[in-house]
């Protein structure tokens, strides 16, 4: 077991808090000299409840000593990302426009983690409104990577990938429309779910949308981690309007461990390599072969249909963008960075035809997409090009020598959502795992997806990669000196 | 992007991404008016480019009739 109980696992943790030998208070206790140590300079919080924290590991304490044992998740301190609602709290989304922003209402997740026991520790920092893959230069400042504080951690639950990695809570709600949890999930070596659009409710992420490609979901530091909190918040919410009856065939954690013999495992021949590093491109066809050795087939699968992803974007852009519009008129001082006003500017500019036809292409690789999962189970690719980049870096090496320059609009897309955003248009579920591979000493992730609600079956194919090959460890930043090998 | 039907110096007639350049201007300038100073509206110019190429791209690649004999024009 790795030492530091601020880096165990949700289920390596949980029985010991069930048994009492290691109490609630203590955990809460130990994570918060944890933040107020490490947090002045990973910047992965915006704000912390230190009394309300403490005074729920003490409520857990009793209940459980009393035998009110509610499950895995009672006792275990998590965080959430800030454009979800916490009552009694501000809700940021990481903007100076919304710093005092407190709302009277918990989201639906934040509900039900809550009801299963959970203690909400604090809000995540994040790219302000989730528009962008960096969580540089924010209101709330730059977050850090917890393995070379000098590269950024990805985004937009940036702050959420990086307190998990670094020990600053057992777990995370993320939120992800483009690859906003799977890819800071990559770069800060955890692990981050998309679920399936409508299994978990989206009462409560703010501000409000219809959107048909936004999703909450989990950010742990395992896949069976995952798969406790999913079991969770998973459901359908009538407060929620794009909420689904249609929930999974069973729990998650019930699938783990089964094996895999006999799935048919998909390797894109197209798309997903186009701008990898040979290093990624490595780690990935490893994988590939852990894989196979475990039993599963591989198929080769064209998936250049995602080449007109940049078309189908136009239905997908600026639903937030018009929200936020009034703003980038009358308060252009208030964002953060002016990319991310210019982006909310321009949305004016698509057309109602534009979102037509964006809808129609999309369709029509949501049909391609729907093929493809009748002849393999889950398809494995890389989770981003490249490890996560430096912090003041103006352009980045990909593959093939070439360089991304991320002062150029779709720069910093290029590298941070290329590739989780397919599987966000097309409304499957994807998950990054750690690929257990390191390119520069920085985690690799790798992203897997199958069809809607088969999230079971994903985990299960994960938790197996997991056991084989990768699995998180924690930063070997000097910085983090709880880290004991072995 | 050169200009196919100009010529490859550039000088004389605009190229392709002068007249992108310009037409993105001018939208900006009918939507927005006097909201934006002339810094914004320059540095906003990239992006309503990049959304005209899409709309192009988009109209080339997807007709689209109307099923609806109500509002066929």
């Amino acid at each position: 077991m790795i030492g530091g109980v601020t880096f165990r696992s949700i289920s390596e943790t949980a029985p010991l808090v069930e048994s009492g030998e290691i109490s609630p208070v203590d955990l809460v206790e130990r994570v918060l000299d944890r933040i107020a140590t490490l947090d002045p300079l990973l910047q992965s919080y915006i704000s912390v409840f230190e009394e309300e924290a403490l005074a729920g590991a003490r409520l857990a304490a009793r209940e459980i000593a009393d035998g009110c044992y509610r499950g895995p998740l009672h006792g275990i301190p998590l965080a959430v990302k800030d454009n979800v609602a916490v009552a009694g709290y501000p809700t940021t989304n990481g903007s100076a426009l919304w710093a005092d922003h407190v709302t009277d209402f918990d989201a639906e997740v934040v509900a039900r983690l809550r009801r299963a026991g959970a203690i909400i520790l604090g809000k995540n920092n994040m790219h302000e409104w989730g528009m962008g893959g960096t969580c540089k230069d924010m209101y709330f400042g730059t977050v850090r990577n917890p393995w070379d504080v000098a590269r950024i951690p990805g985004g937009s639950s940036g702050g959420s990938a990086a307190a998990v990695s670094s020990g600053l809570a057992w777990g995370a709600i993320g939120t992800d429309g483009w690859g906003s949890i799977r890819t800071p999930a990559s770069y800060c070596g955890v692990v981050g779910l998309m679920p399936t659009h409508g299994l978990v409710s989206r009462y409560g992420e703010l501000p409000a949308t219809s959107s048909w490609h936004h999703t909450i979901g989990p950010i742990t530091r395992t896949v069976r981690d995952a798969a406790i909190m999913l079991d969770v918040i998973a459901g359908y919410d009538p407060k929620d309007p794009t909420s689904s009856h249609s929930g999974l065939d069973g729990s998650c954690g019930d699938r783990l461990g089964r094996g895999i013999g006999g799935l048919r495992l998909g390797i894109p021949s197209s798309f997903f390599f186009d701008d990898a590093l040979s290093e990624v491109k490595s780690v990935v066809h490893e994988a590939a072969r852990v894989f196979e050795g475990l039993g599963a087939t591989l198929e080769e699968v064209d998936l250049s249909t995602f080449y007109d992803i940049p078309l189908a974007l136009a239905a997908a852009q600026h639903e937030s963008q018009s929200v936020l519009l009034p703003y980038a008129l009358a308060r252009p001082d208030a964002f953060a960075t002016p990319e991310i006003r210019y982006r909310v500017l321009a949305g004016e500019f698509v057309s109602a035809s534009d979102h037509r036809r964006g809808m129609q292409v999309r369709n029509e690789i949501r049909a391609e997409i729907d093929q493809v999962f009748e002849r393999v189970d889950v398809m494995l690719t890389p989770c981003n090009s490249t490890p996560a980049f430096h912090i003041d870096a103006d352009r980045v090496e990909i593959g093939g020598g070439r360089l991304v320059d991320l002062g150029q609009p779709g720069g910093q897309s290029r590298l941070t959502t290329r590739l989780t955003l397919p599987w966000n248009l097309v409304g499957v579920p994807a998950i990054s795992i750690p690929s257990g591979r390191y390119v520069d000493g920085l985690p690799v992730g790798l992203q897997m997806a199958t069809r809607c609600l088969r999230e079971p079956l994903l985990m299960g194919v994960a938790a197996a990669y997991e056991a084989a090959a990768g699995g998180y460890r924690p930063p070997p930043s000097p910085t983090f000196g709880e880290y004991q090998p072995g | 992007m050169n200009d196919p039907q100009g010529p490859p110096s550039g000088a004389g007639r605009p190229s392709v991404d002068e007249r992108r350049s310009a037409h993105a201007r001018q939208l900006i300038r009918d939507r927005f008016g006097d909201a934006l100073d002339s810094e914004d509206v320059e540095a906003l110019i990239p992006y309503v480019v990049q959304i005209l190429i899409r709309s192009q791209k988009l109209a080339a690649r997807v007709s689209l009739p109307s099923t609806d004999s109500r509002t066929a024009i």
